[in-house]
């Protein structure tokens, strides 16, 4: 039988956790912690496109969650949050050049692992064409999850903008891959 | 276009069924939609795909979750020793030092002692006369009148000193007629207000004293000599037609004397102040769960006219709310949102460790932040009655790391007790708002509040 506190922690919203994170639940914490860690890791992985920068953004954004937790009005977390998140990104994107690695060594892996890597490769190399607030829009739709309302909320534009840059997104991106993704017989 | 706008609704899921007829009736009619439609669900599957395989290092993830989670619990500890902690200037303390400054400005200025009339005239840069009133004055202090009080003694004095000038110095025909306005009736003040133990020789001697010098007095500003002479002339209802004309040779020897000009009731030239308090309650406005306002107010003011006071104001409001958190909703937000408060789980949940995963649970938190504040008040007031009036009063001040704004509307009952004191009971409605400054928030926010006031107030 699960506890009672574990019951109650992942029924709460994201609100809920984090007024009950702010007075040392830690609990909370976790469950607010694993419901975030992969969004926001994957958003920094695909607006970064730097493995070792998204890593520092990732630890920098939830070091800044808790150094602004007065800054929180009480409402929407996610929003807060990301908002968090993707000044983190922006920032360190500014103070550093992003460069895009290339796996080297493959030896070892099977050849569907390498064609995997190899896709995620041409992906990320695709990602980087884009403009940087078209990715944005994207990654939050297509690998967040999140709504054109959300998004909207988050970069601070009207949905009508958040509409036409994923778009514009996915027809750039579909143009970059079509041969890899063809040559490659997906 | 249209292919571009139905295969975004398309992705969106936000299609209806005549936009998805057409858009299947273009598919089938035009291949390279086909071709596109194909490859937009195949990128996004890649992006998909690609998504499955991003996840942060385990040991990178535990270790922020340890760092951070560790953190907020710390936080919250020392947010708990800090509440627990004695507050080096308490909030009673506050409270009450504002208090005592209120009383002891309202003490202070409402029993200073009367400026004599020697002093008032200095203030007023009055130079002329100084020389008559302060030998009259040497004059007085002789008599035995001059322990009688020192201010009516002066008055009374300075009158004589008046009616000695006018007689001496006033041609015969002048004389004359002041003759024939006492045999009208008329009657010059120093005649009945020298005090007792007193008696016209004084006058007569400080008349005579005065007799020889010259009229070199008139150097009194034309306005005040008017305005002696309405008051010489104007109190004889026979002599009304002279108030209108008067003769020129009446004016220039006429010193205008303290004494001879009206004077103030009180001593403090009409000054009238109030000193009161107030106690509200009331609820917070934009806020989800109930929040009850609790305040008290105490403040002193100045009438600048008949029906307009102007003051200080200075109070504390508590604004306690309960906050119940319920699975799948957001907490309430208000004044006391942030504050440390104690979360209890709700009396119905204890020992509920059996219930069903279903089964929602709530929270509730209690919390409550005192604030006081300062502020300046204008407050107009509309006679009803002789008791009863209907005020209005404007409050606009600063609060801790917030600015305040107040509007109050009230009734209120006067009981005269003595001439100058009297008590006033209030009672009305009133709303404000609050705009946080807090330093350490990134924003600020407003919030309103709405409540019923009564209090008591005395006036002096």
């Amino acid at each position: 039988m699960a506890k009672p506190s574990t019951i109650r922690s992942s029924e709460l919203s994201d609100d809920d956790l984090f007024c009950l994170t702010q007075n040392g639940d830690t609990e909370a914490f976790n469950v607010l912690f694993k419901r975030y860690e992969r969004k926001v890791f994957m958003y920094c992985m695909r607006v970064l496109l730097d493995e070792d920068l998204a890593h520092d953004a990732f630890q920098e954004a939830f070091m800044r969650l808790y150094e602004h937790r007065h800054s929180y009005d009480g409402r929407n977390f996610m929003v807060w949050f990301f908002t968090i998140v993707r000044n983190v990104c922006l920032n360190l994107r500014r103070n550093k050049k992003v460069t895009v690695p290339f796996e080297t060594s493959r030896a070892n892996e099977s050849p569907a692992k390498i064609r995997d890597v190899v896709l995620h490769e041409h992906i990320v190399l695709a990602l980087n064409q884009l403009p940087i607030d078209h990715r944005e829009a994207l990654v939050l739709y297509e690998y967040d999850g999140y709504s054109y309302q959300e998004i909207a909320d988050i970069t601070g534009v009207s949905i009508a903008t958040v509409k036409i840059r994923i778009f514009r997104a996915r027809k750039l991106l579909r143009t970059l891959l079509h041969p890899v993704v063809y040559d490659n017989g997906v | 276009m249209e292919f571009e706008q139905l295969l975004r609704k398309y992705l969106d899921g936000s299609m209806s069924e005549g936009e998805l007829d057409t858009f299947r009736a273009l598919l089938d009619r035009v291949p390279e939609y086909r071709m596109e439609l194909r490859q937009t669900l195949e990128i996004r599957s890649l992006l998909h795909d690609d998504a499955l395989n991003l996840k942060a290092p385990a040991d990178l993830s535990e270790h922020i979750r340890i760092a951070v989670g560790s953190s907020f619990a710390a936080d919250a500890i020392v947010d708990q020793q800090r509440d627990h902690r004695k507050p080096f200037w308490p909030f009673a303390a506050r409270i009450s030092a504002g208090v005592f400054v209120a009383a002891c400005l309202v003490v202070g200025v409402a029993f200073t002692p009367t400026l004599p009339p020697l002093a008032r005239r200095i203030l007023r840069g009055e130079s002329a006369g100084s020389q008559v009133t302060e030998s009259g004055r040497a004059s007085a202090d002789r008599t035995p009148a001059a322990s009688a009080g020192p201010d009516r003694h002066f008055v009374a004095v300075s009158r004589s000193i008046a009616h000695a000038d006018i007689a001496s110095a006033l041609p015969e025909r002048a004389s004359r007629f002041v003759d024939n306005l006492q045999m009208l009736g008329h009657e010059f003040p120093s005649r009945n207000i020298v005090p007792a133990g007193g008696s016209d020789a004084s006058s007569q001697n400080v008349a005579e004293n005065n007799a020889g010098r010259s009229p070199s007095v008139t150097r009194v500003p034309e306005s005040l000599l008017a305005r002696d002479h309405a008051n010489l002339f104007g109190r004889n209802t026979q002599g009304s037609a002279y108030a209108a004309s008067p003769d020129p040779s009446f004016r220039s020897p006429i010193v205008p004397l303290e004494g001879s000009l009206p004077q103030a009731v009180t001593g403090n030239d009409g000054r009238s102040l109030t000193f009161g308090i107030t106690l509200g309650s009331g609820q917070v406005t934009e806020t989800k769960s109930p929040t009850a306002l609790l305040q008290n107010s105490y403040y002193f003011s100045f009438a600048v006219s008949g029906s307009d006071r102007v003051g200080v104001e200075m109070g504390a409001s508590s604004f306690q709310q309960v906050k119940t958190i319920t699975p799948g909703n957001s907490p309430s937000t208000g004044f006391a949102k942030g504050t440390a408060g104690a979360i209890s789980d709700d009396a119905s949940n204890v020992g509920a460790g059996n219930r069903s995963l279903t089964q929602p649970r709530s929270l509730e938190q209690r919390s409550q932040q005192p604030i006081t504040y300062g502020a300046v008040f204008y407050d107009r007031r509309l006679k009803l009655n002789h008791s009863w009036d209907v005020c209005g009063r404007v409050t606009v001040g600063a609060a801790d790391d917030a600015m305040i704004g107040n509007v109050r509307a009230y009734a209120a009952y006067t009981i005269p007790t003595t001439k100058s004191v009297s008590f006033t009971f209030t009672m009305g409605v009133g709303g404000g708002t609050l705009y946080s400054l807090t330093p350490h928030k990134a924003s600020t926010s407003t919030s309103g509040n709405y409540g019923i006031f009564y209090g008591i107030e005395t006036g002096f």
